[in-house]
């Protein structure tokens, strides 16, 4: 049965036809809904804020993978993903040889459940031998592990449940110690329109812990303002410049990240610019 | 808690880098030769007076030992022209004082002058010493006058920071395994060191490091 969903933020939001729900499911963390769509193919929601949808998320997941991986200096071997259960940012950072392990931090066991049942398209993520799931908290699981990571990236919700402790100036602090030399974070870093105060307060942290670090701008229809960021930092080099690139074989793998887009994303509208250096 | 903090001078506690640049510049006038620009003098500050002159000096034939007189002349003359105490510096240093933090200015340039500049904005008596390049220890990024302050005081290290805007202050808070602090609104250079902590402001320095 046809029904529009919508996700409402301060008087405007997004609204998608939708022609059947396929999971319905209330976890201790949050309330997980995907979709089957009239245009969109699956989309999903958590809380009734959109996650992704099988449209645009190439977008967001290319990025959030790709940013942190091509402005790593040295070629990483070991990455962490922390929230992402949908598997989209592993099924990007899969594409890449080079990693020998790919660990994944996801709160919640259920998104990963109901990724593997209903988003195909993002939990072949889950299939890539060097992937390792770990259910339970993120910001526990970076103390326990420093010193570990060539790239961390924080594919979280926003700041409000279970994502609450991801936006934190103490996680940045961890996510630095995590990290072996010269490794490079990314993380998701909300909408400068939607979120400025959130953003703001993201990059600011990344600026406290690390030498180099930017916010970059990803293009993604289905989340409200159609913008998103990745702050990306590191202590080696600078984020804003990709250090190593794609082959042509990669390249054709590949629909939104380009060296030249890496670059490009850290160009920010002058009022975006402005609330990155108050 | 914070117990010890050792303060860089010039580009953490004083924007000084114009006075410092005009000494510089009135010295190579004396020698005939034309203005360096502020980012080259910029650029060769950090690590003392004497390597300040001697890159000032570069592909001249001219004694470092000469150039190094008159500009330390020049500049004692005219410390405070235009030299201001970063925003939020006064208030900072209340705050320290207030939480019985015992402060220390450590300081590649001559203790005199440090002292003259630091009397000037009056706020050398919240310093518990203002040791600078001629006090007896080595230079930035040598530890030895971070280690001799923290002993002085009885901290413990990870109760000890280091705030300053250069990689020699960096490097000599790694040294002493000291927090390090990195003044992000000075006019110094990271280069390969890191910090543990940077900041924009000396405001929000303060508020870290007492909360």
């Amino acid at each position: 049965m046809e029904r529009w969903v919508s996700e409402v933020n301060a008087g405007w939001g997004l609204t998608v036809k939708t022609t059947q729900q396929l999971c319905d499911i209330q976890t201790p963390y949050q309330h997980i809904e995907i979709f089957e769509t009239v245009n969109l193919g699956h989309l999903m929601m958590l809380d009734g804020i959109v996650q992704l949808s099988s449209y645009d998320e190439f977008a967001y997941h290319e990025m959030m993978a790709n940013l942190p991986f091509y402005s790593c200096a040295h070629l990483p071997e070991k990455a962490l993903v922390i929230g992402g259960g949908d598997g989209g940012v592993l099924r990007e950072l899969g594409k890449h040889p080079e990693l020998k392990s790919i660990d994944i931090c996801e709160i919640d066991g259920e998104v990963i459940k109901a990724a593997r049942e209903f988003l195909p398209e993002t939990a072949c993520g889950y299939d890539d031998e060097r992937v390792h799931i770990h259910v339970g908290d993120g910001s526990l699981f970076v103390q326990e592990h420093p010193g570990s990571y060539d790239i961390i990236i924080v594919d979280s919700t926003d700041p409000a449940g279970p994502g609450e402790p991801l936006f934190g100036e103490a996680f940045y602090g961890n996510l630095k110690k995590a990290l072996k030399p010269g490794g490079v974070i990314g993380t998701q870093a909300e909408s400068y329109f939607l979120l400025p105060e959130i953003a703001q307060r993201v990059v600011k942290f990344a600026g406290t812990f690390f030498k180099s670090y930017g916010f970059a701008q990803i293009h993604v229809p289905t989340y409200p303002t159609g913008v998103i960021g990745c702050c990306v930092a590191s202590d080696e080099g600078d984020v804003r410049e990709p250090k190593r690139f794609p082959d042509e074989a990669m390249q054709k793998k590949l629909r939104y990240y380009t060296p030249e887009v890496h670059r490009g994303a850290f160009m920010l509208p002058g009022f975006a610019r402005e609330l990155f250096e108050k | 808690m914070t117990e010890v903090i050792a303060f860089d001078l010039d580009g953490t506690l004083i924007d000084s880098m114009e006075d410092i640049a005009g000494a510089v510049n009135r010295m190579r006038e004396s020698f005939g030769l034309v203005p360096l620009s502020l980012a080259e003098i910029k650029a060769a500050t950090g690590n003392g007076a004497r390597l300040l002159v001697s890159r000032a000096l570069a592909g001249t034939d001219i004694p470092v030992e000469e150039g190094l007189r008159r500009q330390r002349a020049f500049y004692s003359e005219h410390p405070t022209d235009t030299t201001t105490l970063y925003p939020g510096v006064r208030e900072g240093l209340e705050l320290f004082r207030s939480k019985g933090i015992r402060l220390a200015v450590i300081t590649n340039k001559q203790t005199p002058l440090a002292e003259k500049i630091l009397h000037a904005f009056e706020v050398d008596s919240f310093f518990d010493v203002i040791w600078g390049g001629d006090s007896g220890f080595p230079l930035k990024p040598d530890p030895a006058a971070l280690l001799a302050f923290q002993t002085q005081c009885g901290a413990a290290k990870e109760k000890c920071w280091m705030l300053g805007d250069h990689y020699t202050d960096m490097g000599a808070g790694r040294l002493a395994g000291f927090n390090r602090a990195f003044a992000r609104w000075g006019f110094g250079e990271i280069r390969d060191e890191s910090f543990d902590r940077a900041f924009s402001s000396f405001a929000e320095f303060a508020a870290a490091v007492t909360e």
